[in-house]
């Protein structure tokens, strides 16, 4: 972990600095019952394969496409397949989401945004995504709440 | 009217359909206005004003060296975040716009834009995040207020109102569904009561009908002690009324029959048409124990009275016929039958045509029955001794060398004795044996017959009575084949009918007497005199006989008014061509006169009673005999 943090560490994204995330920071950690961890980085995220989805939602304006790593893909690297998701945001929120509904709707962890990668100051830099344009009977309450943003770790059930 | 009912009953489905579809709508639209409304807005606000005030803490915590940097730009960024997503979208739009929101959420944002490079490069001791924390502390308690707005100001309660609302229009519909189901409930209600008085009452009287009439005597009758009176009213030849004057003029008749059968019932009648023209009247209680009697009568009287003045020609006659339970029957069945037995009796009766029942009249019933059952055996085995034939002879005057003969039927029932001859055949009719005694009658006759002498048999003519189920179409060829075989050709064949028979359809009787004409049978009109003795009949049909009633003979001699009616009915038919029979002549001088008015042929006592065939055989061959014999001699003197 550290030689790679070293190596990478010139590779961090500039810019704004409350925007800045380096590319090897922690975003996401993937918790399994038996107590392990597995921590990933954007730039490990980046390097699986990558799922997009175009969708409006609730909380923006007009339609956008989003890219990220699809969760089965996630789960399919890990090879575990739990019953639910529970995903815990950097705000202190969570949302248990089934496993199957991720898989049935082929939900993403999405990263970018337009092609842009998501701040914490715009749902990043984790946000689940549901295709809610593609399948209208998705759009209620019930999956808004799967729409985790913010998203930090999820604990497999 | 069916089609109507049915097209209103769809449409009333189809306004239930409808009601409850746009209710279902109406609600869940209002339920999901309200809850995305109530419940995103006051959590989008919470999370608002928690993330706020974290970064707050955060600050406040970093400036006293309780927190790092890492921490305070967390906080910085979800606050900002939080706040994006607050003044974006349309998850907030509502909260966005109430209470100045989106303005104070865009300038705590603006708070947070101004510091951004404090917070990208912090220092606890930075004066700038001193003041970004005033700024806070001054926009925050707003942000507090709009919360406490939100949950209990007036558009909290807007929305408790459009729920109201829609719970108002929710019971509206419904209303509408109620009535519109009451409205459906009372039809159907209507319809079965309607579908219910149909199956027990008449339609043109709106009595009772017999199905009613029955079940409300077995309830009468079912209480211990219980006396109940039955009157049945039945009006004979009402068929006639129908004919003449169309089936609404009858139809008339019996509603007025009905009306004021109705206007004098008391509680204790009981009312009911259980027939065309029958109708019933049940007494029970106080009346069955000692006013039926002159409540009968009464209703009897005014009912006379009715038909009366409806029907001037007096045809329908009215009749009553009664039976009481327990004293006469047993059982509601017993009641009917018995009731209808004294009806009966009261149809039959000239005079009574009001008659209580008795056990004469069972008798009556029960010996017919009986008799019914003999006859019907009997007919079946044609050599019986029990029923036999008699010939009485009918004597030709201006013809001697030929001679008549009636057949009569003789009943010698081995507990009754003889069983009087119209009886038989009333008996016959009634159970449907008319054809039966027919034929018998003619296989009996040619029985008889045979063995008499083909040179005696030539000279004599045999009168036989048709009863009235047998004149018919039919009658010719069925004649025809009880004369098949002989001896006796149709040419010696008269058959004999009454006024009655012949009357029904006179152009019937017309069609059947040209039949017989063809066939060379000979037709007597028997009885004249007894019935309406109507000119049509010698006028509509040609009879080649007309007998003479004996009413009309006897005592012929002595009566002065008697010769002019028996002459001018012998004249009369003389110029028709009938020839006329005397029937019943007993005396000398009754045959003195009946010969001197010019009748053709005699039949009665004084020449012979009616025989068994064998003597009738013997008297035959010695009158034959004799006759030929002068005829030959007059011939040979000539």
């Amino acid at each position: 972990m550290n030689t790679w943090r070293n190596s990478l560490v010139t590779l961090a994204l500039l810019g704004s600095a409350a925007h800045a995330m380096a590319a090897d920071d922690v975003i996401l950690t993937v918790t399994r019952s038996a107590g392990q961890a597995h921590h990933f980085t954007l730039q490990q995220l980046a390097a699986l394969p990558q799922a997009s989805i175009i969708t409006a939602t609730p909380w923006t304006t007009g339609k956008h496409h989003y890219r990220g790593v699809a969760i089965s893909t996630l789960l399919q690297q890990l090879q575990i397949t739990p019953q639910a998701l529970k995903v815990h945001a950097l705000n202190d929120f969570w949302a248990r989401i089934p496993t199957a509904v991720a898989l049935q709707y082929q939900a993403i962890l999405a990263t970018h945004v337009d092609g842009q990668p998501m701040s914490r100051r715009n749902k990043g830099p984790l946000w689940i995504i549901l295709p809610l344009s593609e399948h209208p009977e998705l759009n209620q309450e019930k999956y808004h709440n799967y729409m985790v943003w913010q998203a930090r770790t999820i604990e497999a059930e | 009217m069916g089609k109507v009912r049915f097209l209103f009953f769809a449409a009333v489905m189809c306004t239930f359909l409808a009601v409850t579809a746009w209710s279902t709508w109406n609600y869940e639209r209002t339920f999901r206005t309200v809850t995305t409304n109530t419940q995103t807005s006051a959590w989008a606000l919470a999370q608002l004003e928690i993330d706020v005030y974290r970064l707050q803490e955060t600050l406040k915590l970093y400036q006293t060296g309780h927190a790092d940097s890492k921490q305070l730009s967390l906080s910085y960024d979800i606050a900002w975040n939080r706040m994006d997503v607050f003044l974006t979208g349309e998850a907030t739009r509502a909260i966005r716009q109430r209470f100045a929101a989106e303005e104070l959420v865009r300038r705590i944002l603006d708070v947070l834009q101004r510091h951004e490079r404090a917070i990208a490069v912090p220092s606890p001791s930075d004066p700038t995040l001193a003041q970004m924390s005033r700024e806070l502390d001054a926009l925050t308690p707003r942000l507090r207020d709009i919360m406490v707005q939100n949950f209990t100001g007036p558009n909290a309660l807007q929305e408790t109102h459009l729920l109201d609302e829609a719970k108002i229009r929710n019971f509206a519909a419904i209303g509408i569904l109620l009535l519109f189901s009451l409205i459906m409930l009372a039809l159907l209600f209507r319809e079965s009561k309607k579908q219910h008085f149909l199956a027990w009452n008449d339609v043109l009287t709106q009595l009772p009908n017999r199905a009613a009439f029955m079940h409300q005597l077995a309830q009468l009758t079912a209480a211990p002690e219980a006396q109940v009176v039955l009157c049945l009213v039945d009006l004979s030849r009402f068929k006639e009324v129908n004919d003449s004057f169309g089936h609404a003029a009858g139809d008339r008749l019996l509603a007025q029959i009905a009306e004021l059968l109705q206007q004098h019932r008391n509680e204790e009648v009981y009312l009911a048409r259980i027939g065309s023209d029958e109708f019933a009247l049940v007494m029970f209680g106080n009346m069955s124990g000692y006013s039926w009697f002159a409540y009968s009568r009464k209703i009897y009287n005014q009912l006379e009275r009715l038909l009366h003045s409806e029907d001037p020609a007096h045809r329908v006659k009215l009749n009553m016929g009664i039976s009481q339970y327990p004293q006469h029957a047993s059982s509601v069945e017993e009641m009917v039958l018995f009731a209808d037995l004294a009806l009966l009796s009261a149809k039959q009766d000239k005079q009574l045509h009001y008659q209580v029942f008795n056990r004469f009249m069972l008798d009556q019933y029960q010996r017919k029955r009986l008799l019914a059952g003999h006859l019907q055996e009997l007919l079946a085995e044609p050599q019986n001794t029990e029923l036999y034939l008699c010939y009485q002879p009918i004597i030709n005057i201006s013809q001697p060398q030929q001679l008549g003969v009636e057949l009569l039927i003789r009943w010698n029932h081995p507990k009754l004795n003889f069983i009087n001859p119209p009886d038989i055949i009333q008996i016959a009719e009634e159970n449907g044996l008319g054809e039966k005694l027919g034929e018998w009658l003619f296989r009996r006759m040619r029985h008889d017959i045979a063995r008499f002498p083909a040179d005696t048999l030539r000279h004599i003519h045999f009168s036989i009575n048709l009863s009235s189920s047998i004149f018919n179409q039919n009658l010719v060829n069925r004649v025809s084949d009880w004369l098949q075989g002989g001896p006796l050709p149709a040419s010696q064949l008269i058959l004999e009918l009454t006024e009655n028979i012949a009357l029904e359809d006179v152009q019937l009787s017309r069609k059947i007497f040209t039949q017989l004409k063809e066939k060379q049978i000979r037709i007597a009109l028997d009885d004249f005199g007894t019935g309406w003795s109507s000119f049509s009949y010698l006028k509509d049909l040609s009879f080649d006989k007309l007998k003479i009633d004996k009413s009309f003979i006897k005592h012929l001699d002595r009566d002065k008014r008697l010769p002019l009616f028996v002459q001018a009915i012998t004249d009369l038919s003389h110029q028709l061509g009938i020839s006329v029979v005397a029937e019943g002549v007993e005396t000398e001088s009754e045959l003195r006169k009946i010969l001197e008015i010019g009748a053709n042929e005699i039949q009665g006592y004084y020449y012979s009673r009616p025989l068994s065939a064998d003597a009738f055989l013997d008297y035959a061959r010695h009158y034959l005999a004799s006759n030929v014999r002068e005829t030959r001699t007059r011939t040979d003197l000539a």
